[in-house]
């Protein structure tokens, strides 16, 4: 009961969040962070209980049994990993979306986002897993549409139309799956056989939906300009959930499913990662715009994830998963801060920053802590996640990926000439007397505290990620061989 | 666990936890308590370190623990003490405690002293942690966190936008050399299966690789000890370090982290031997030497000169590893941490009283005004210069006999016009600086504070001490071992030092020569101008950096993003939006359209139908 009521239990007391915001205006935000705190500790349950290998607490609720359409939920090692972001993030959000305009339905809406965020990471039934991917879509379009920036519908329109075309891909996918199978069930495709250009039929649609999903390149534009355009919270969700969605999906519905035909395709795979990894890298280099540059910088992480996964040993995978981990927190922060100069400077520009360590010293510390993250200094998660998919990505292809390193370089090349410009350096004039420059509530700080010092402790202690899922990874990685 | 092994990791864990003492120590309170966290800390930590020297024995403190598992990778951590590490740690703590205590009167007039010694304490512990791991992955960790306090220390006043530059410059431009150092690991530890220092040298000694593999791995490595250790071509950012409070220049940038890169060759030296690289670390090292005694020889700021010179003599040392022998350049890495912390600081006295003026040639004449830091400083010089008896003379003299001994005529060539120039910029910077007629600079300074002076003491003292344990601390090091030694050389250096010393002395001193005729010979100029800037490698880079990578790649890349690739998707959206306009004209309305339409279509099918 544990895995359906934290996906239900969002959504069915979503209507009261807005019911309650006539009544008292403060009342959403507190019912949203209560949520969060019941998703940490079913969460935090799990992991306590989880036997350590295999799929755990599994539910099984019949839907129409001829289709094979049933309810099954369960989790693993990943899935747990994911969890714990979900209720994480669940929890910053809500904390720094404290005083966002219109709360009763923006809180009504992240609580509906919620329940099928959970339902993507426990759905062992392929049908049910596709269903709760489309239902996040919802909410996050009408996100970006309300709360946005200037050009919001343009954004949310790009990304509800592209990444719902992308959908249909993988639909298909699904289609021509279950066709061949009559089973959506994760355990039985696992025995199944198929015909080797079948899956690869199968392989192909499927990825299409989940690369736009991560997003690699050349599938990566609607990303920046709903990056852009979104809050700043809900670019959290997007960059530390939604994009693991995709990467998730790889994983779980095509890695672990078609180990054969993912081999065939893993030099594709790594291609793209590599070409995402460079490609993003420079792009973030020329970039002027603060919050893009740091949209570029999540598509260059996700570009080790996919690295990590096309290396298809149980060393790529679990580095690609404790990748994604650190990818949600570091680039979370990033995106909270780049939207906070924003509204402190009311500027998005890298050349009309400047200097404004002087007048914000507490928030640009912790920005300077975030982008060092981002670059890989060891002690935060962004060093181990980088060093276990390279490690990883070398053991699979041998010199070839002698090259990856070489982008760290450039991450530190556009980051750190970023910090140079708009933190570092003399005041820019005007910015002296600018009202609105001053040091983030206690309440905004919170969450930007809570990222730090998790990929700090993740980062000094990553066996407290990968503890959680290594033997799930060995066991699979068993069927490369 | 052995009591050595985690007093030797409580070595490394009490500067980081004095670091956040001292940070929440004086941020809520008064902000020069900080100072006292950090004196005790620093005090502390170079008592247990000597504590961990005299107990060392026979064999090294080991202790290895496996950080993390992934697949089937094991990442391990652990330290390994040997009497190499151990001096460096003390070399690391000694002057760091030093500096901790002059910085009270150097940054007096400072704002943020919590933050100054956060940054201080975390960066000394890191460099004991860099000696002290047993592994490569651990190096990369503390070498980056060395890297970032350097960072954070250039870039101290971060408001001016030349420190916020240097700061930049220094940090990507290491990390340049880092991420190569990276490969380099990962290439060890998947094709040798080891990252831990011994095991690679034993497997060197073993000839378990092939020399080509070795070679490969040495190199990239060595990029990223060229970096840190700021040899040709990633020595820039040294120059630009000087940024920082001298007090960073003196412990960072010239007594210990520049270090690293040296310490690193060292620690790999039987790798790199077997793998033939270190005939790259030669020629490196001795071009480098070159380059920058020619520098410093041409340049006017007291802190870039002393600069030039700190890369001059990390290049010397990597010359004695690049020679094959690795107890001269170890040795003389001490000599230099010792001496050229000493001239650092001194010249931090000077700025620091001097009100902020770096360009040697508008002081002078300070001798009057501050004796003792003159002295003090010369004591320095006359180290730096390799005069006898001071300590640099030992080490710069084997140096040099085992390049001799080892043959290459480039590579002695250039180390020893390199080693002999010490003595003409280090006197003509005393001179200019300290005689003739004073200044307005000059006029205002006076004596530098006691808790700055005594620090000066201390290391002129080891200065001139040094020497007469020369052989009980080779011993320790490296056991019995061979010293070149040539009579003819040593002869022929000291003429060449005396010869040069009477030049500078003419020019400089007694100013019957002038350098002015020199310089305003356009040809003269030019030489100058080359050499001044360190043969323009920094306006290179630079070009490359804007030019290629930004200039180039980035912004061909952002034309495709929102031309081509994001061009594409917009394009979908008009393509079908024009679509859509077409259709809709279709629908009239008329009835008699829809007629045509309607038959027109019968007709086709018909056609299709009859004749295919």
């Amino acid at each position: 009961m544990v895995l359906l009521s934290m996906i239900l239990l969002p959504v069915v007391v979503a209507p009261f969040a807005w019911i309650g915001e006539k009544f008292n205006r403060d009342f959403p935000k507190y019912l949203s962070l209560a949520v969060g705190i019941f998703l940490a500790f079913c969460t935090a349950f799990l992991i306590a209980k989880y036997p350590g290998n295999g799929f755990a607490f599994h539910e099984f609720y019949r839907i129409y049994p001829p289709f094979d359409f049933n309810l099954h939920l369960a989790v693993d090692g990943i899935s747990l990993v994911l969890l714990a972001i979900v209720a994480f993030l669940a929890i910053t959000v809500t904390l720094s979306s404290w005083n966002i305009e219109k709360p009763g339905a923006y809180f009504f809406l992240i609580l509906i986002f919620l329940g099928p965020m959970v339902g993507v990471f426990v759905s062992l039934n392929l049908l049910w897993f596709f269903i709760f991917w489309e239902f996040t879509l919802v909410p996050m379009f009408f996100h970006i549409g309300i709360w946005g920036a200037e050009n919001r519908i343009y954004a949310a329109m790009k990304f509800f139309i592209y990444t719902h075309l992308a959908s249909i891909f993988l639909l298909l996918g699904i289609i021509v799956l279950y066709l061949s199978t009559h089973t959506f069930e994760f355990e039985k495709l696992l025995n199944v056989q198929l015909d080797p250009s079948i899956a690869k039929l199968v392989w192909i649609l499927m990825f299409i939906g989940f690369a736009v999903k991560m997003p690699v390149v050349p599938f990566h534009t609607w990303l920046p300009d709903a990056h852009v355009q979104a809050p700043s919270p809900i670019s959290v969700f997007l960059a530390g959930l939604l994009l693991k969605m995709g990467a998730y999906g790889l994983l779980r519905w095509e890695i672990f499913l078609f180990p054969q035909t993912s081999k065939f395709f893993a030099p594709l795979m790594a291609f793209i990662a590599v070409l995402t990894i460079f490609y993003a890298g420079f792009r973030a280099l020329a970039e002027d715009h603060i919050k893009r540059m740091v949209a570029y910088s999540s598509i260059n992480h996700m570009g080790f994830v996919l690295l990590g996964l096309s290396a298809l040993t149980a060393a790529g995978i679990s580095a690609a998963v404790y990748e994604m981990v650190g990818h949600a927190l570091v680039i979370s922060l990033l995106f909270m801060i780049a939207g906070y100069i924003h509204h402190k400077t009311h500027t998005w520009y890298i050349s009309e920053l400047g200097g404004i360590m002087k007048k914000i010293p507490g928030l640009m510390t912790m920005f300077v802590i975030g982008v060092l993250a981002a670059v890989g200094l060891p002690g935060t998660a962004g060093f181990v996640g980088e060093l276990t998919v390279m490690l990883a990505a070398f053991d699979y292809y041998g010199w070839v990926m002698v090259i990856v390193p070489l982008a760290s370089a450039l991450g530190a090349g556009f980051f750190m000439w970023m910090l140079q410009r708009a933190v570092f350096g003399p005041l820019r004039e005007g910015f002296e007397n600018l009202k609105s420059l001053k040091e983030l509530s206690m309440v905004e700080n919170i969450p930007l505290a809570m990222y730090i010092g998790a990929f700090i402790i993740v980062g000094v202690v990553p066996s407290l990620v990968f503890n959680l899922y290594n033997p799930v990874v060995n066991t699979f990685a068993q069927l490369f061989q | 666990m052995e009591k050595l092994v985690w007093i030797t990791y409580l070595t490394i864990g009490i500067f980081f936890a004095g670091s956040i003492l001292a940070f929440l120590v004086g941020k809520f309170t008064d902000r020069w308590n900080s100072f006292w966290v950090a004196a005790l800390t620093g005090l502390t930590g170079f008592v247990l370190t000597c504590y961990v020297a005299f107990n060392l024995g026979e064999h090294p403190i080991v202790h290895k623990f496996n950080w993390f598992t992934f697949g089937s990778f094991k990442v391990p951590l652990g330290v390994y003490v040997d009497s190499l590490a151990v001096v460096m740690a003390l070399i690391a703590t000694g002057i760091g405690f030093l500096d901790i205590v002059f910085s009270k009167g150097y940054m007096e007039d400072d704002e943020s002293p919590h933050r100054y010694y956060f940054e201080k304490l975390f960066f000394i512990g890191s460099m004991v942690g860099l000696v002290f791991v047993t592994n490569l992955v651990g190096l990369y960790i503390f070498w980056e966190g060395v890297g970032l306090c350097s960072y954070l220390l250039i870039g101290y006043w971060y408001w001016k936008k030349s420190a916020a530059e240097a700061a930049l410059k220094a940090f990507v431009m290491t990390r340049f050399g880092d991420v190569f150092m990276l490969a380099g690991i990962i290439v060890a530890w998947v094709l040798l299966g080891t990252i831990d220092f011994q095991e690679l040298n034993a497997l060197a000694l073993a000839g378990a690789f092939s020399v080509k593999l070795g070679l490969l791995i040495s190199i990239l490595i060595f990029i990223g000890a060229v970096g840190k250790s700021a040899q040709f071509p990633l020595f820039p950012w040294l120059l630009d370090a000087m940024e920082g409070p001298t007090t960073v220049s003196a412990l960072i940038h010239a007594a210990t982290m520049v270090n690293a890169g040296v310490y690193l060759v060292a620690r790999m030296f039987p790798f790199f031997d077997y793998s033939h690289a270190l005939i790259v670390v030669g020629f490196v090292g001795a071009l480098s030497a070159f380059i920058a005694a020619t520098g410093a020889l041409a340049h006017t700021e007291i802190k870039k000169i002393l600069a030039f010179s700190t890369m001059e003599h990390l290049a010397l040392m990597f010359v004695a590893l690049g020679v094959g022998s690795a107890a001269a350049g170890i040795f003389h890495l001490m000599n230099h941490a010792i001496f050229k912390a000493l001239l650092f600081l001194a010249a931090g006295a000077v700025i620091h009283m001097a009100h902020h003026q770096k360009d040697a040639f508008k002081l002078g004449g300070l001798y009057k005004y501050m004796p003792q830091t003159a002295l003090l400083f010369l004591v320095g010089i006359l180290a730096l210069a390799g005069v006898p008896p001071f300590n640099g003379f030992f080490s710069k003299d084997w140096i040099l006999a085992a390049t001799y001994e080892y043959g290459n005529p480039v590579i002695f060539g250039l180390t020893f016009v390199a080693a002999v120039l010490c003595v003409a910029y280090g006197f003509r910077l005393w001179f200019v600086v300290f005689t003739g007629e004073p200044s307005e600079y000059s006029k205002k300074a006076r004596e530098a504070y006691p808790v700055m002076l005594v620090p000066l003491y201390v290391l002129a003292v080891l200065t001139i001490l040094v020497p007469f344990f020369k052989e009980k601390i080779i011993h320790f090091l490296f056991g019995e071992i061979h010293e070149p030694f040539f009579i003819n050389l040593l002869v022929a250096t000291l003429t060449v030092m005396f010869i040069l010393f009477g030049i500078v002395f003419l020019i400089y001193y007694k100013r019957v020569i002038s350098t002015a005729k020199f310089l305003a010979n356009p040809l003269g100029k030019a030489i100058n101008d080359f050499l001044y800037n360190g043969w323009f490698v920094d306006a290179v880079i630079k070009w490359i950096c804007r030019h290629v990578f930004y200039g180039s790649i980035a912004k061909a890349v952002e034309w495709v993003d929102t031309h081509v690739v994001d061009g594409a998707v917009n394009g979908t959206a008009r393509l079908s939006l024009a679509c859509w306009d077409r259709c809709r004209k279709i629908q009239t309305g008329d009835v008699v359209d829809y007629l045509t339409y309607f038959v027109a279509g019968v007709l086709v099918l018909t056609l299709i139908i009859l004749f295919v």
